[in-house]
């Protein structure tokens, strides 16, 4: 029994035994004891909750005026982006104006506040010094920059250059600089507590500094801003807290995401997206927003100056000539010109033989006839002195022959004569010489307008007409001016001393730009249109024509009325226009095709020597079907 | 005549005691143990390059092969993977998960484990990388819905059914699915993680040893010692090194007996910025242009 027992356990260990020394072998009987994870359940996550909006109701005093957009600086925004601050703008009576370039001075003459958003390009020296100048006369300025609006551009011609990153920060800050507020080139973030993401940034009133913008918000969020750095004379308006960190420096707390110029006229803000829907409702968003629209609108007593005729205008306007002359045509035709110019601009001008106290005054006379504005001259500092005096044919008549001859001689330019404007700008003859001075009193704005004669007025009208449109060049660069008197040349050779303004000339007909004037016989010369060109008929100086290309062709006007110096200007909505001035015997003389479809063509100061007849020539540069227009007036001098 | 019962035994009785007591049970003993007994191995697995359909197919097919074979006790993960696809690397994450739940995987950083990539290793038991690897990137990137619109001639039963959602419930969306990668990070590390949530969720792309400080990773060794680690964890030795994709694939794409060399990694490819990127969710480190 005992040896079948052996036998049986040593079969079994011969059995068993491999298996258990490769056991042994293979694998260690105290193992390592492996931590076990707590079970995943993805499920418990929870969402990621949607902020509360306040219930703000925006009940906003309704005003009226224009807000420059600016849009000339690759700026990286769309209509969507301001709509809901457009929005908020209108219900203040406010609109929206786009800058999309020219002279920005001129651009902000109109408008109560500048609006510079996500700018890709500089500003040039010039652009900076007009908006700093236009915020420093009570102009409002609001600079929003955005971290996500670059753009990247690449060398198509180098494969391996690397791309170029335009982004906001420098071009804002030429103009931010001049608040003491920069604009860095970083985001925020925050990974504590957030908006739904990093990069949303919560800003809560402990960050919030004193001031009417965000007194009383509880809570407000932006979507992704820079920070902003705040000098000595700028104040800080939102402040982030501790958790918040610039990606520039990795480094938390104090970080600035709106602030505000120490006069409280410009305004920064790091971020565009809080002003977009549906961002713009979240927390106190939408209040915020209309405070900032509060800010654009509000009235302000923005200081004015004769460069930003018409604009100086707040009420309607009186058109007054001094002197009470007798008006005949050639006035119709500037009274009509600056009434349609002024409609253009939403401005009313009407003819009255007095000023009004209630309502605006535009002035004007002849130096000779400026004794109803004498008062006003002498409170600016300015005296007209004609010695002897120049009498008018009505005064001549009332007097004996020998005092007639004497005072004839008089008028006629005795060498003793004197003739002279007096001002702060010294002495100045009045024989060439044009003066505007704009005036304010008792909430009257004054605009006076005095020449030395009839013809001299008409070209310092159309001087004014020229400083009206809203991308208008600037007509005063050739003027003396010191705030707000203009002493310019009034462009008359050998221009007399007129005793009395006589407006003279056809009975007025049907407006100049209604249509172009019939050719009379000799009107062409020697000028020969030939196959190439279609006679429309003759243009005169101050006449805007009308006219509509047929494919491939080429209309010409006659213009007959030198010797004169001429600023032309074309334009047409589908035209790409090409302007050409031939002379009496077909030789090109000067041609202009420098801008693309709706672009302007000019041809400024064109000297035209003879009264000859010279054709203007409009074409389209591909040939195509396309209305335009073609004004020709007296050119103010710039080139 | 009596019959002679001496107590000799014949030679013959001893062969056949000799056989039936010693020789068969050694025999059969010797035959039995290996089966019994396989010689164990460790399984390795590569995720090389973008997690998409194919590698997240690829690399599930070797999970499962490792947890049926009885030979495979562990699994060594070897990445080198700028992430990819939310949706797969969840997969790859839950894959490993139930892979650990039955041997221990190890992971290894080669180059890079970036997002989606980290995600899956932080199912894994323990891991490994080198001092210089690029580790972490935890957080998502998706691109947001376009502006809503309808079309007259397309009809849809619902205003989002031809975008998905709106921005902002996707920037949500987007959110929770980071705070679900924190969590699993957090719940796969299992108590070793230093660093904070906040912390984490810059996304940022870690050093090995910048890694090793803040816990996302459990040491700098070799992958060869994170084999043996494996093995240590599985408590075995004396184990084989097994590459589980011809093993898994075997007969679909190559014969078993071809020597299997897994292909070198192309450090431009696993570093390249997709293109083309389909609209979705991603757990996936994309580097954008050096002058941003």
């Amino acid at each position: 029994m005992r040896k079948g027992l052996l036998f049986l356990f040593v079969f079994v260990l011969l059995l068993v035994g491999p298996t258990a020394v490769r056991y042994l072998r293979f694998y260690d009987l105290n193992p390592i004891e492996r931590a076990v994870p707590p079970p995943y359940d993805p499920a418990n996550i929870g969402a990621v909750p949607t902020p509360a909006s306040a219930e703000f109701v925006d009940k906003p005093a309704v005003g009226e005026g224009l807000i420059l957009l600016d849009m000339a600086h690759e700026n990286n925004f769309t209509a969507d982006d301001t709509a809901y601050l457009d929005g908020r703008l209108a219900a203040r009576g406010f609109e929206m104006l786009p800058y999309k370039g020219g002279d920005l001075s001129l651009a902000l003459r109109t408008v109560t506040a500048f609006i510079v958003i996500t700018p890709l390009s500089e500003y040039t020296l010039e652009e900076t010094l007009a908006v700093t100048r236009f915020v420093e006369q009570g102009g409002r300025l609001l600079l929003v920059g955005d971290p996500t609006r670059f753009s990247v551009t690449f060398d198509e011609e180098d494969f391996f250059a690397p791309a170029t990153v335009a982004a906001d920060p420098i071009p804002l800050n030429s103009l931010a600089n001049q608040f003491d507020i920069v604009f860095n080139g970083d985001y925020l973030y925050n990974t504590v507590e957030n908006e739904g993401n990093f990069r949303n940034i919560i800003l809560r009133k402990e960050g919030f500094s004193e001031d009417r913008l965000v007194d009383g918000l509880q809570k407000l969020a932006f979507y992704s801003a820079h920070s902003l750095q705040v000098g000595p004379s700028g104040n800080s308006l939102i402040t982030a807290d501790a958790d918040t960190w610039s990606s520039a420096t990795d480094r938390p707390g104090g970080l600035t995401l709106a602030a505000i110029s120490h006069q409280g006229q410009a305004l920064a803000l790091g971020d565009i997206h809080f002003l977009i829907q549906p961002y713009s409702t979240v927390f106190d968003n939408s209040e915020f927003i209309a405070r900032i629209a509060d800010f654009l609108t509000e009235p302000v007593g923005r200081l004015l100056t004769l460069g930003d005729f018409p604009y100086v205008y707040r009420r309607p306007v009186n058109l007054v000539y001094t002197g009470s002359p007798d008006l005949g045509p050639d006035a119709f035709d500037e009274i009509i010109a600056l009434q349609d110019a002024f409609r253009r601009v939403d401005r009313d001008l009407s003819l009255a033989a007095e000023s009004v106290d209630d309502e605006d005054v535009l002035f004007l006379g002849l130096y000779n006839q400026a004794g109803d504005v004498a008062e006003i001259l002498a409170s600016a500092g300015i005296s007209l002195t004609i010695d002897p005096p120049i009498l008018t044919a009505a005064e001549l008549a009332e007097v004996d022959l020998e005092a007639d001859e004497a005072a004839v001689e008089d008028s006629g330019g005795m060498e003793t004569a004197v003739r002279l404007i007096q001002s702060d700008l010294g002495s100045i003859q009045m024989s060439g010489t044009a003066l505007i001075l704009l005036n304010e009193d008792a909430g009257q704005r004054r605009v006076i307008v005095l020449a030395a004669s009839g013809q001299g007025l008409g070209n310092s009208v159309n001087r004014l007409l020229n400083l009206i449109p809203l991308n208008a060049d600037y007509a005063l660069s050739d003027c003396l001016l010191q705030d707000n008197l203009a002493l310019c040349p009034s462009n008359v050779p050998g221009e007399p001393v007129e005793a009395e303004l006589i407006s003279s000339g056809e009975p007025p007909g049907p407006p100049m730009e209604e249509g172009p004037l019939p050719l009379e016989e000799g009107d062409l010369g020697g000028f020969d249109p030939g196959a190439d060109f279609v006679l429309q008929g003759s243009i005169s100086v101050g006449q805007t024509v009308t006219g509509t290309l047929a494919e491939g062709e080429s209309h010409a006007w006659i213009f007959t009325e030198g010797s004169a110096t001429v600023d032309i200007y074309l334009w047409g909505e589908e035209l790409d226009g090409v302007l050409s001035v031939f002379g009496p015997e077909n030789e090109l003389l000067f041609t202009a095709d420098n801008g693309v479809t709706g672009d302007e063509e000019q041809l400024l100061a064109i000297e035209i020597p003879d009264a000859q007849p010279y054709a203007i020539v409009v074409r389209d540069f591909f040939g195509n079907n396309s209305s335009y227009s073609l004004t020709v007036l007296t050119s103010t001098g710039s080139e | 005549m009596a019959e002679d019962r001496s107590p000799e035994r014949s030679p013959l009785r001893l062969i056949l005691a000799l056989i039936f007591l010693v020789l068969a049970p050694l025999a059969a003993g010797l035959y039995a143990a290996p089966r019994a007994v396989p010689q164990p191995q460790v399984g390795v697995a590569r995720l090389s390059y973008d997690i998409f359909s194919q590698t997240t197919f690829d690399l599930t097919e070797q999970l499962a092969y490792a947890r049926q074979d009885p030979a495979i006790k562990a699994v060594v993960l070897i990445i080198n993977s700028p992430g990819g696809s939310a949706a797969y690397s969840e997969e790859l994450y839950l894959d490993v998960l139930n892979t650990r739940g039955e041997m221990p995987v190890v992971a290894t950083i080669d180059l890079l484990a970036a997002s989606g990539a980290y995600y899956m290793a932080a199912a894994a038991d323990e891991i490994y990388a080198k001092p210089t690897s690029a580790v972490g990137s935890i957080g998502v990137i998706a691109s947001l819905p376009g502006a809503v619109f309808i079309e007259e001639e397309l009809l849809t039963t619902g205003p989002y059914k031809a975008f998905g959602g709106t921005r902002d419930g996707s920037v949500r969306q987007i959110e929770r699915a980071k705070l679900a990668f924190l969590e699993a990070v957090r719940n796969g590390r299992n108590g070793r993680l230093l660093a904070d949530d906040d912390f984490l969720s810059r996304a940022e792309i870690f050093t090995g040893v910048q890694a090793l400080e803040l816990g996302l990773i459990d040491g700098l060794i070799s992958n060869e010692e994170a084999i043996q680690r494996a093995a240590e964890l599985a408590g075995i030795a004396n184990y084989e090194v097994v590459e589980l994709y011809p093993l898994a694939f075997a007969g679909a794409e190559q014969p078993a007996f071809f020597q299997y060399e897994p292909p070198p990694i192309d450090s431009q490819k696993l570093w390249a910025a997709p293109t083309n990127l389909p609209p979705g969710m991603y757990y996936r480190y994309v580097e954008l242009p050096s002058n941003r």
